[in-house]
């Protein structure tokens, strides 16, 4: 399965026309193994000069195509030419030890571990092939929704009214003199609702509506809030009656929405 | 052999494994039935499979993710399909099956280890792994920066109908089958047994396999090449 596949694919050399089909390419190792499999090169003696115009060619072919030329495969096309111009230089006749090492030996080695693995991931893919030919029975369905694992009751209208009404009782009664400035619209504090359930996915009611204590933003944060439930947007719950009300956003139906 | 008498024990392992939706341990099943010991129940399950055979069972009991589990033969795999057809998952992509080898073989192994062997970068590819239960966190490497490990899940094992991280064909095979497609006329070859290119899992496969081989490379060519039970259905 693998090499034919591989062989398929690699060998449609990129007719000429306007209908271009190259071979991706999942990084410039890939396309080094495939030019020196195409061109029948002894991995561990690679002619560097050729490999590297072909290299470069094709780079340059995907440029001219408009293909995103990965910044990896520069570094690549850059490693080549410095191997390159290394094979060039004479040896140092001062290399002492005669242990002088091959530019291309660090690269064959890569060449040679990517190819491993590789090998392993078409491996893998017959694994899957295998693995999908077979059934067996289907878990508990799917969690569409990964609410919190704790049975969370619904909260009735009434409830978070007397919890408004509570929290109205409670806060500490400040000596506010001149608030007359309407800074807040109901359209601001469902955006506002809206954005903390972005980052935080929920939000407890008391939290919300302490985030100012003034009666008139209480007031028109708790209105935001049931204007957002009437739309669908959120949702409230609560773990125990009288508990805490937590305030969740509904994913699901939000496009419906969102007229 | 079929007019033998079924026992008790066949029934109830029979009864579990039709039940669950999830790979048994021989401890699990152990504890479940209660009374038996391992090797009394690997032969229940063995008569068990024997039966699904001989009836023709469209059935079968499979060796996954370190546990027995039922599931239909591959034969059957065409109308299944369509029984199941929003439920299968999507296929992996190419990077995904590169990233997911180097993962399996080189566990734990961090993100740069593996973006150094493949040549690109993988942090797209990681997530999608992630999201899928196809790896997990292993920790931190004890090294500059604390970068995470990465390694392969059961569901990894249970995406790929392997039972351990074993079964993959070790380091040793996978070049001999490099080498054993590096001659030019390879395309011939190739085209007359083409899954059995591959030392896969032995899936659908009756009988225990054999002793483990590390993907390490440690004990090389054990795997039989020729093994039947790996043929594929169709």
């Amino acid at each position: 399965m693998v090499p034919s596949t591989m062989v398929s694919t690699y060998e449609t050399a990129p007719p000429p026309g306007y209908q271009v089909k190259l071979p991706l390419f999942e990084g410039p190792l890939d396309l080094l193994l495939f030019l020196i499999h195409r061109d029948q090169i002894d991995i561990h003696d690679i002619p560097i000069a050729r490999i590297t115009e072909e290299y470069l060619g094709y780079l340059q072919m995907m440029r001219v195509l408009q293909l995103d030329v990965a910044a990896e495969f520069m570094v690549m096309a850059a490693t080549l030419m410095a191997i390159k111009s290394q094979m060039l230089l004479p040896l140092p006749e001062l290399a002492g030890d005669s242990a002088e090492e091959d530019p291309r030996q660090e690269l064959v080695q890569r060449l040679l571990e990517y190819r491993l693995y590789k090998t392993a991931a078409q491996s893998l893919l017959t694994c899957e092939q295998q693995a999908r030919q077979i059934f067996t029975r289907p878990g508990e369905s799917p969690p569409d929704e990964p609410e919190e694992e704790e049975d969370l009751l619904e909260v009735s209208l009434f409830e978070l009214i007397s919890a408004f009404e509570q929290l109205m009782e409670t806060h500490p009664e400040e000596a506010v003199h001149n608030v007359v400035l309407e800074e807040y619209t109901v359209k601001q504090r469902c955006d506002y609702i809206l954005d903390l359930l972005q980052s935080e996915k929920k939000v407890s009611f008391g939290k919300l509506l302490r985030s100012d204590f003034r009666p008139i933003a209480m007031v028109i944060t708790f209105l935001a809030l049931l204007e957002l439930m009437r739309i669908h947007r959120v949702v409230v719950r609560q773990r125990t009656a009288f508990g805490e009300i937590w305030i969740y956003q509904r994913t699901n139906s939000t496009e419906k929405n969102a007229t | 052999m079929t007019d033998r008498s079924i026992t008790e024990h066949e029934c109830i392992i029979e009864a579990l494994l039709f039940a669950s939706d999830h790979p048994l341990s021989i401890h699990t099943l152990m504890s479940l039935v209660g009374n038996i010991d391992a090797s009394r129940l690997q032969a229940v399950i063995a008569a068990l499979r024997r039966r699904y055979d001989q009836n023709g069972h469209s059935f079968q009991i499979i060796e996954i993710a370190g546990g027995y589990q039922m599931c239909t033969r591959p034969r059957y795999a065409r109308w299944v399909k369509d029984l199941y057809r929003n439920r299968t998952a999507t296929r992996l992509s190419k990077p995904s099956l590169e990233t997911l080898a180097i993962i399996a073989y080189q566990q734990p192994i961090i993100r740069t280890d593996i973006e150094a062997i493949r040549g690109v970068n993988i942090e797209g590819v990681l997530k999608t792994l992630l999201q899928r239960n196809l790896i997990t966190i292993r920790g931190r490497k004890k090294a500059p920066g604390r970068p995470l490990l990465y390694g392969t899940t059961d569901e990894f094992l249970h995406y790929f109908g392997l039972n351990k991280i074993s079964d993959l064909p070790t380091r040793e095979e996978l070049k001999s089958l490099i080498e054993a497609e590096e001659p030019a006329e390879e395309v011939e070859t190739d085209r007359e047994h083409p899954v059995e290119q591959i030392p896969g899992p032995s899936l659908g496969n009756l009988a225990p396999s054999g002793g483990p081989v590390h993907p390490d490379g440690s004990s090389a060519g054990e795997r039989p090449t020729g093994d039947p039970a790996r043929a594929p259905g169709g």
